[in-house]
């Protein structure tokens, strides 16, 4: 059965029907550029257009998450010239676009760019601002504002610390932790942070241990909340981080669902289902080639709220009664 | 020849069958309030049928709810005894339906979670519902660590308390109706019997007294209905011949005269003056002329009477937005102006109350010289235009300008209302009238808000300001049909005190008995009324628990006494104005006021609603032994003033000295409040209250020579 804000977004994009019939491009071709392969975002991308009366061609580039490859990609984006770019994640979308002090001359301007899954794109001085950016080029956040994120996990249980480990070579995960320093003291909890280890400008090796004693840490620190930020660093050393998190008995946090998706035993998180966003996206990429400008850039309204019940039985913390109608419950349900 | 005027007013004799009719419009209402009783009752036994069954429905519907949440985490495998705050949780289910008294999660008659509502006082009382009648089940499934899957109860119960309550205050709303429900009646038996029984009865009493005491020229008014004008014309025809044969006997007379002045004898001429002895005798005797006179007096009390209705609807049309006024405000476009919300729903009133005070003093005069009638319709006009205009107000600046107009209406028809009763009273009479007028003004008040509530309930504030309007079409209608046209002939004796010598009109504000009089009894006592009843009395009832509505009740009680106690008070003074003992009027605004002061003292009981009920009541009988009396010694304080500027003018300024005490009732008020609690804030202004009416009182000993100040003007 479709649930509300799943109706709400297949009514938005229905209506996107009108909105693009005006297109003059009969068969767009559309480059999609991925970071790590493809993803549920490009899935709800691509099924957008199903709906839709024109149907574009695609064009599949995947950077393996390896800036030195996106020069590469924008040469042949600006040598093929599609009608669309559509990239996935922060690092592509500033490597094909340029920063918004630093455009790319024709990526974004000439050739329009639609975005996924970038967390914070004024942090990422992809853009400075959200609605009036002069840009061809329009995308989708997926991340909750923070005082809702807030609000979730206090439904869950009361903030006394909230701690935060960060990859401080990421200007939107520092910009991210002063923002919860900030929320934290309009809310009265303290916020501790621990940055992954660097030498020379560059992060050291990953070291599943290491992590283990910065979890240990914080939780000496009197933290009872472990917030996983939109950090790409981050979600790759998730398994050892959530797990030690969940040895010491500690609740985890997720912004994004892939963490949530993950094997790391992460709790629980509001998160933007990657198709929704992907789905909303493809709207935005109509409106991008009906001729549009100034396309805002924007979140989704409505948010899953999913809870990891096998996580939940390992640190022996049970949602609260109030939860249980409005949250997804994930992974196993737990047979006692 | 003495004419009808000259002749000495007999003393009002008593309507025939006064006593009947009394009996009549008592029975009439008994017969009302025993037949409402009855549908009252039915109604309460329906609601306590119905409401009973309708909350437990309620319960039963929480109760699934919660138990379907209970169950979706124990088919999720979430150990109930592991999930956190699970009695919190319950509790804010609980405290989102009122009505409930209980959620409790039970096992095997074990209690696991339960929320429960914390009474102030724990005892259950022993009338309290079996609150097995009262509970709701639903079946779930409890998921446990130790023991698995267990099959338990969800228990929602319903408060019993909250029932009573419930019940406590539809009884209480039966009660308003009922008293309502009489009050209008009796409003529209004096409506209905008023001119077609009462008043041409009365006239007819009066010119048959007339006659029989010798007037027997005076005009008979013949315009009644029905069998009452044959009377009336059969009396005339009986006038008419009377005057004929006199007519026909003087001129006989003066031939026979003429006749016997040609050869008189002795014995004639003192037969004949004899004859003119005797005729003369006759005419003063009986008042007799040649002519009968064709100018009507007009009856106070029948003046009086006719100007009852459409005065009462349009104050009514008023009273019915009273209880919404601040609500309706709150709901308007305030636009680009920059204002809280506290001076959105108070402005409205504010600038009512500001309107009906300032043109008091220019109204008087005013309505003196268009007319009380033409002032009245007037009057009447700007009500259905300013009710009818504020139905369809969106914006907080449209809204006030028809609140405005509203106050401007309802301060000409007090003004117009007021001045008949000046005009067809004198001091005699002047308590009696100023007590009917009052009597007027309370009924409304009482009745007003309580069914302007209901209306706004049923149809809504818009609907209840066109039905505000409706009743000032009535009003006008009425006032057009019954007002009368005619000035009474001055009967009064300050109207016949010449102006002062001096070109200098004394200012009634200079005047130091009447300022007394202003500053020691009509400020006070309109002071420490809307300091408690519109200020203090609402905000201490929301402040310990109670609705806004509990307090609305409650301000009822000081307008039914009113409505009771003013006329009994008028009467008692009347008969210690007769026995002429005592100056009977300062000593009842002496006693009023400072007894208004000690209503404070109420506030010593320690139940809130029983102090604030008490208090009510002492206010109303004080404020009714006052009243009335004090608007009475106007124009004996200030004779001079009146004499020099006018009745109207003078009461112009008494009204407006006695609006700046409601005025500053509630900021004299607030700011006791910033320095002590409330009971106290009751106490002090009690006492100041009480320092007024003694120092009233003691302003007034030293001059009182017992008589002279009351009697002085009708001996």
């Amino acid at each position: 059965m479709i649930k509300r804000r799943q109706f709400l977004l297949v009514a938005t994009l229905a209506m996107s029907r009108v909105a693009i019939a005006q297109t003059t491009i009969a068969k767009p071709r559309i480059y999609m550029v991925t970071w790590r392969g493809k993803t549920d975002a490009e899935a709800g991308f691509v099924d957008f257009w199903k709906t839709q009366q024109i149907q574009p061609t695609f064009i599949w580039q995947d950077a393996a998450q390896r800036a030195d490859k996106l020069a590469a990609i924008a040469a042949d984006i600006v040598q093929t010239k599609p009608d669309l770019v559509y990239a996935w994640g922060t690092p592509a979308t500033l490597g094909l676009a340029g920063s918004a002090d630093k455009p790319h001359p024709l990526i974004g301007s000439v050739i329009p760019l639609v975005f996924a899954i970038v967390a914070d794109p004024v942090a990422a001085n992809l853009t400075q601002s959200l609605t009036s950016h002069r840009r061809r080029l329009a995308g989708v956040s997926h991340v909750a504002p923070m005082a809702t994120q807030l609000a979730a996990m206090q439904s869950y249980r009361a903030i006394t610390r909230l701690g935060i480990i960060y990859n401080p070579l990421e200007p939107n995960s520092v910009a991210n932790v002063s923002a919860w320093q900030a929320l934290g003291r309009a809310h009265g909890f303290e916020v501790v942070s621990e940055a992954f280890a660097i030498t020379n400008n560059k992060l050291n090796a990953a070291d599943a241990n290491v992590h283990t004693e910065m979890v240990a840490r914080l939780v000496k620190a009197g933290v009872n909340w472990l917030y996983l930020g939109p950090d790409s660093y981050l979600f790759s050393q998730l398994a050892s981080v959530a797990g030690a998190a969940s040895a010491h008995g500690l609740a985890t946090f997720a912004s994004v669902e892939s963490m949530l998706n993950s094997e790391a035993p992460v709790l629980m998180g509001l998160v933007s289902k990657f198709t929704q966003v992907g789905q909303f996206a493809g709207f935005k990429a109509a409106q991008l080639l009906s001729g549009e400008r100034d396309v805002p850039i924007e979140t989704l309204k409505r948010f899953s709220l999913i809870v990891r019940l096998d996580t939940a039985k390992q640190i022996g913390a049970y949602p609260p009664l109030s939860l249980i109608d409005y949250a997804e419950f994930r992974a196993h349900t737990i047979k006692s | 020849m003495k004419t009808a005027s000259t002749i000495k007013q007999p003393k009002l004799a008593p309507l025939p069958g006064k006593n009947l009719a009394v009996i009549s419009i008592a029975s009439m209402l008994l017969m009302l309030t025993v037949s409402m009783i009855i549908i009252c009752s039915a109604a309460y036994d329906y609601a306590d049928k119905t409401l009973t069954f309708e909350m437990v429905k309620k319960a039963d519907s929480v109760a699934n709810a919660v138990a379907a949440t209970m169950n979706e985490a124990a088919a999720l495998g979430i150990p109930l005894d592991k999930m956190p705050a699970v009695a919190a949780d319950l509790e804010r289910i609980r405290a989102k339906h009122v009505e409930l008294q209980r959620i409790s999660v039970v096992l095997d008659g074990v209690q696991l979670h339960s929320a429960k509502l914390r009474y102030e006082r724990d005892e259950r009382d022993e009338r309290d519902k079996p609150l097995s009648s009262l509970t709701a089940t639903a079946a779930i499934n409890i998921v446990s660590e130790a023991e698995g899957l267990q099959r338990g109860t969800l228990e929602v119960i319903v408060d019993p308390r909250y029932i009573k309550r419930l019940f406590g205050e539809l009884a209480i709303d039966l009660l308003v109706i009922l008293v309502v429900s009489v009050f209008i009646t009796l409003e529209l038996i004096y409506f209905l019997a008023g001119p077609i029984v009462v008043s041409p009865l009365r006239s007819l009493t009066m010119s048959i007294s007339n006659l029989t005491n010798g007037a027997i020229v005076g005009a008979i008014p013949g315009r009644f209905p029905g069998a009452l004008r044959t009377l009336a014309m059969s009396l005339r025809i009986e006038q008419d011949s009377l005057v004929n044969e006199y007519r026909a006997a003087k001129s006989g007379l003066r031939k026979r005269l003429a006749c016997y002045r040609a050869c008189p004898t002795e014995a004639e001429k003192i037969a004949l003056l004899n004859v003119i002895q005797q005729l003369r005798q006759l005419r003063n005797q009986f008042g007799l002329s040649t002519q009968t006179a064709r100018s009507i007096v007009i009856d106070p009390s029948t003046a009086l009477g006719r100007m009852r209705a459409p005065f009462f609807l349009m104050l009514l049309a008023e009273d019915l937005s009273r209880s919404f006024i601040p609500i309706y405000a709150s709901t308007m476009a305030v636009g680009s102006l920059s204002i809280s919300s506290t001076w959105v729903v108070g402005l409205p009133i504010f600038l009512f109350m500001f309107i009906v005070a300032v043109s008091q003093p220019v109204l008087g005069g005013w309505s003196e010289r268009v007319g009380r009638r033409r002032a009245f319709l007037i009057g009447a006009i700007c009500a259905i235009t300013a009710h009818l205009l504020a139905a369809q107000s969106t914006t907080l600046a449209g809204l006030l300008v028809w609140r405005g107009l509203a106050g401007a209406a309802w301060a000409i028809a007090f003004v117009a209302a007021q001045g008949m009763v000046l005009d067809y009273t004198d001091s005699r009479t002047r308590a009696k009238g100023l007590a009917g007028f009052v009597s007027i003004i309370m009924v409304s008040l009482a009745c007003g808000p309580s069914v302007g509530g209901l209306l706004a309930d049923g149809l809504g504030y818009r609907a209840t300001f066109v039905v505000a309007g409706v009743l000032a079409v009535l009003s006008l209608i009425v006032g057009w049909l019954s007002l009368p046209q005619d000035k009474p002939i001055p009967t009064r004796v300050v109207t016949q005190i010449s102006t002062p010598s001096s070109h200098v009109k004394p200012h009634p504000l200079t005047n130091l008995k009447f300022l007394g009089l202003l500053l020691l009894a009509a400020v006070p006592a309109k002071l420490i009324l809307v300091a408690y009843c519109y200020f203090l009395l609402p905000l201490y009832l929301t402040a310990s628990g109670h609705s806004a509505a509990t307090s609305g009740r409650i301000i009822m009680i000081y307008s039914v006494l009113m409505v009771l106690f003013v006329p009994i008070a008028a009467d008692m003074l009347d008969r210690f104005n007769q026995a002429r003992r005592v100056n009977s009027q300062v000593w009842f605004v002496s006693i009023g006021i400072a007894l208004s002061g000690l209503a404070g003292l109420a506030m010593l009981i320690p139940n809130d609603i029983v102090a604030a009920a008490v208090l009510v009541s002492i206010l109303g009988v004080a404020q009714a032994l006052s009243i009335t009396p004090q608007a009475a010694m106007v124009p004996q304080l200030a004779r001079a003033e009146i004499a020099a500027r006018g009745e109207a003018t003078v009461y112009g300024y008494y009204r407006l000295v006695e609006r700046i005490g409601s005025a500053v009732g509630p900021l004299v008020a607030a700011a006791l409040l910033q320095w002590v609690t409330f009971r106290q804030s009751f106490i002090v202004l009690g006492a100041i209250v009480l320092a007024c009416g003694i120092g009233f009182a003691l302003l007034h000993i030293s001059t009182s020579t017992s008589r002279e100040s009351i009697v002085g003007e009708h001996d």
